[in-house]
């Protein structure tokens, strides 16, 4: 009888080489101290946990966290009335010695619990309302050049903003040059046209529009529109110039149209964009349009040359309304959607879990857009996928409206997980189980069950770019080995009696013995390694393939090294059997039919 | 009989050129009178010190307008971020990646931002508003004034509602046969850097508060504004705030709650 045995070894990576603790911990035990500034060289900033190397030598340090130092703890800075642009301002969360640099005074209460910033209802003017300080709001009176008034017994925003009512409009009629004409103004307005010299008869109606036939003013119905400046709609214009009621072409020649105000609400279709209406000129922001001119050769009103404008964006050949946000497709994603907003993902239009051989592939970064003001902008999620975008539809009665965020990637502690129930804890973490394998840190699988693996949903990228980075520690929880031993008897011929799964006997084994690693094991194995994250070769996201690496390899009892498989991550596999020829496979499944057949 | 014709046609000529003369004279008043656009450049700067003033600081005072805008509220910034070849000053920043409960997102680095705004062009229009003042006072003196008294006081800029001011205390008395007197000059800028400013202030809170915050919120609060956020590969986000109508822009920096790349949490730590 005779016995081989030694080991194969899957390569997570080749650069498995040190081993040294994951470094959450030593990130913790650096950030010893708190450094009132940082050094010039670690950015300068103000109030860092922070090596005490990174601290700059000419502010104060303290072993122990920043929020328990005297000079870095956060409190309120209150600004000095003596300064017009802090009168009144009370900011949280500010520390001493930040608060001083800007001429502020600082306490360690509560903003609530400091009389300066004690909260009331500002008035300004008879229209305008905001919560602020006393202070603030005699401050606001100055920067606006209007009247202030406070009232420290409203101290909600809500109250404080429907208390403010407002000036009535109306029609401020007036003689002037023998005329008798009108303004569309408040009633503050029109008094103090009533102070003004040049004239006459001021009176004050209302409510009522200056077209009002029982005014006898000398303004009248008319077919022109305007935009206004911080209004959405589309406005008729009288004779003289007033803004009249929203422009509706079905009432532009109905007395009563031009008589009183209508409230917007009160207009046509006030529950539509009314995007291009000809007849309607109810525009709504939030629902996606305001007033603007009618572009030539587009749908152009029935009176004046105002219509309600189109707020959405059309990207990619599709139309997204205002407001829309979605994921982009970039390179090397894929679309993620949360339709239940449960974590219950879709991964493109039906998977439950990403392709890892081309999707989440190194250099790939999600990105988020949105539609705002016929405009797209985009939101990059951030490097290495440690954010993904995920979208959801929901139907509205102008069509299906889809939001997109940012999500936190939560895989940091998907490798640790060694049940399926834990992995796939979506409150908890973004995980997939994959059944069947070794578990991650597996060294050896002598003893060792196929008890599954729990790897991120979405693999992260790693800083392998930085010398000090943690990347090639991960990668290494995919590295594998694999004992195993052949026997011979006369009866049997060869037999693998250890190791069965990952080496396979070709040829016949009555008299004679080829062995080899077993091709479907290394596919199992590399997928195991490459769900990790940016580990073992892989192609990126702009199609380029990965440098060719070693995946797996067979050590014989002579500690020989032989049949070496590698690949580059884009499915063409080498195998090198140390006999000068190497053999190439252009995909995994020819490499198992050329393997066992 | 045949030269008497030739004779009243000299004399008309005459006459005519008088009437055109007369009409390009009257002419030149009306637009001098009312054009005030040709009449304030027609108008000589020596007679108008507030013009003189305002003429010789404002290039100077838009130029840092617009440098501290883009660069998160400061002239200089000591703790920044390079984002499209622009230092952009951090508003609020934390070096702490992400833990389960963090205590902190991130530390507020500036507080008051309009007032320390004030407080930057200030200090970087000194040396301008001194040297506008001098040149002043040698210009006035060459140009035949006997006495140009000028006491160079203490200027603010503040930033207000649509506008910056400088705003200078000089008092300056000018004698040239009468006497004319200025107890102060201003510099006025249309600019929105006060809105734009105090929008960055809450948009820090929030940053400062909840770890992160969104445009699309803010914008549907102020639709005359384009605000966009791009986050940087150690997440940094530069946030850029502009006006759609007019391109103010003001642009900070905020790195609060980050998640570096490759850092698993302490629990992994038995997985070896």
């Amino acid at each position: 009888m005779r016995k081989r045995g030694i080991a194969i070894i899957f390569l997570a990576s080749l650069l498995v080489l040190t081993v040294f603790l994951f470094s959450s911990h030593l990130v913790s035990a650096d950030n010893n101290v708190c450094c009132e500034k940082l050094s010039n060289a670690a950015g300068g900033q103000w109030c860092q946990n922070a090596p005490a190397s990174s601290c700059n030598a000419s502010f104060q340090m303290a072993p122990t966290a920043c929020e328990s130092t005297s000079f870095c703890k956060p409190g309120t800075c209150y600004g000095s009335t003596g300064t017009a642009s802090q009168a009144g301002l009370c900011n949280e969360g500010v520390s001493q010695i930040v608060c001083q640099n800007n001429g502020g005074a600082w306490s360690d209460q509560r903003a609530s619990a400091l009389a300066q910033c004690q909260l009331g209802c500002c008035y300004l003017g008879s229209s305008q309302a905001l919560l602020s300080t006393q202070v603030r709001c005699k401050q606001l009176s100055s920067n606006y050049g209007v009247n202030t008034s406070w009232d420290s017994s409203i101290t909600s925003e809500t109250q404080c903003i429907a208390s403010a009512g407002g000036d009535t409009k109306g029609a401020c009629v007036y003689q002037t040059g023998g005329e008798r004409t009108c303004r569309l103004t408040t009633k503050t307005g029109c008094n103090n046209l009533q102070s003004n010299g040049s004239v006459s008869g001021v009176t004050f109606y209302p409510n009522d529009l200056c077209s009002n036939e029982e005014l006898h003013t000398n303004c009248g119905p008319s077919k022109q529109t305007t935009c206004v400046v911080g209004q959405d709609a589309v406005y008729f214009v009288d004779t003289c110039g007033n803004v009249a009621n929203v422009y509706d072409a079905s009432r532009a020649n109905d007395p009563t149209y031009w008589a009183t105000i209508i409230p917007k609400s009160d207009s046509c279709s006030n529950s539509s964009s009314n995007i291009n209406n000809p007849s309607c000129g109810n525009c709504d922001f939030v629902l996606g349009s305001t007033c603007a001119p009618a572009q030539r050769g587009q749908t152009q009103p029935v009176y004046g040359n105002n219509i309600c404008k189109d707020l959405g964006c059309n990207y990619n050949g599709k139309y997204y309304q205002q407001g829309e946000s979605w994921c982009a497709l970039t390179p090397g994603t894929t679309t993620i959607t949360d339709q239940n907003q449960n974590g219950s993902y879709t991964f493109g239009s039906s998977g439950s879990t990403p392709n890892s051989a081309s999707q989440n592939i190194p250099g790939s970064v999600y990105e988020k857009l949105t539609c705002y003001d016929g405009q797209v902008n985009s939101e990059f999620c951030g490097d290495g996928r440690q954010q993904t975008c995920v979208q959801d539809t929901i139907q509205t009665s102008n069509g299906p409206f889809s939001n997109a965020a940012c999500e936190l990637n939560r895989w940091q502690d998907c490798y640790s997980q060694t049940n399926e129930t834990s992995c796939l804890d979506r409150t908890q973490r973004d995980c997939q189980w994959i059944s069947n394998t070794f578990p991650y840190g597996t060294q050896n699988t002598q003893g060792a069950k196929k008890s599954g693996a729990c790897a991120p949903l979405n693999a992260p990228g790693f800083d392998f770019y930085n010398g000090s980075g943690n990347g090639d520690t991960i990668s290494s929880l995919g590295t594998i080995i694999c004992p195993y031993k052949i026997e011979y008897s006369v009866a049997g011929g060869y037999k693998i009696t250890e190791g069965g799964d990952c080496l396979t006997l070709t040829g016949n084994t009555a008299h004679h013995m080829t062995n080899q690693i077993n091709p479907q094991w290394v596919q199992g194995m590399y997928a195991r390694c490459i769900a990790i994250g940016d580990s073992g070769p892989k192609t990126n996201y702009l199609g380029y393939p990965g440098e060719t690496q070693v995946i797996a390899e067979k050590i014989t009892s002579g500690n020989a090294t032989t049949n070496i498989i590698s690949t580059n991550g884009n499915g063409i596999i080498k195998v090198d059997n140390g006999n000068g020829i190497a053999q190439t496979y252009k995909s995994w499944s020819n490499f198992i039919r050329g393997i066992i057949g | 009989m045949k030269e008497a014709p030739r004779s009243i046609g000299k004399k008309g000529q005459v006459t005519i050129f008088v009437i055109l003369a007369i009409v390009i004279v009257v002419l030149g008043v009306l637009i001098y009178l009312f054009f005030p656009g040709i009449k304030t450049t027609a108008t000589s700067v020596e007679e108008n010190p507030v013009a003189y003033f305002q003429s010789c600081v404002q290039g100077n005072l838009s130029a840092n307008v617009e440098t501290v805008s883009l660069q998160g509220g400061s002239m200089n910034p000591s703790s920044s971020v390079v984002y499209m070849g622009n230092k952009i000053a951090y508003l609020c920043y934390t070096n702490q990646p992400y833990t389960e409960s963090p205590t902190i997102m991130c530390v507020p680095q500036v507080a008051f931002l309009v007032s320390s705004i004030e407080s930057q062009l200030k200090q970087s229009m000194a040396a301008t508003v001194h040297n506008c003042f001098s040149q002043m006072k040698q210009d006035y003196t060459s140009k035949g004034y006997t006495d140009v008294n000028l006491q160079e006081g203490d200027f603010n800029v503040n930033l207000l509602p649509n506008k910056v001011v400088l705003h200078s205390n000089t008092q300056l008395t000018l004698t040239k046969g009468s006497q004319k007197y200025y107890d102060s000059f201003d510099v006025v800028l249309n600019n929105n850097l006060f809105e734009l400013a105090s929008l960055a202030s809450t948009i820090v809170g929030w940053e400062e508060t909840y770890g992160n915050a969104d445009p699309v919120y803010f914008m549907n609060y102020y639709p005359d504004l384009n605000i966009t956020k791009n986050v940087l590969s150690d997440w940094t986000k530069v946030w850029i705030i502009q006006e759609r109508s007019t391109g103010d822009k003001f642009e900070f920096a905020v790195r609060s709650i980050n998640w570096p790349l490759g850092i698993p949490k302490p629990s992994n730590q038995t997985a070896q």
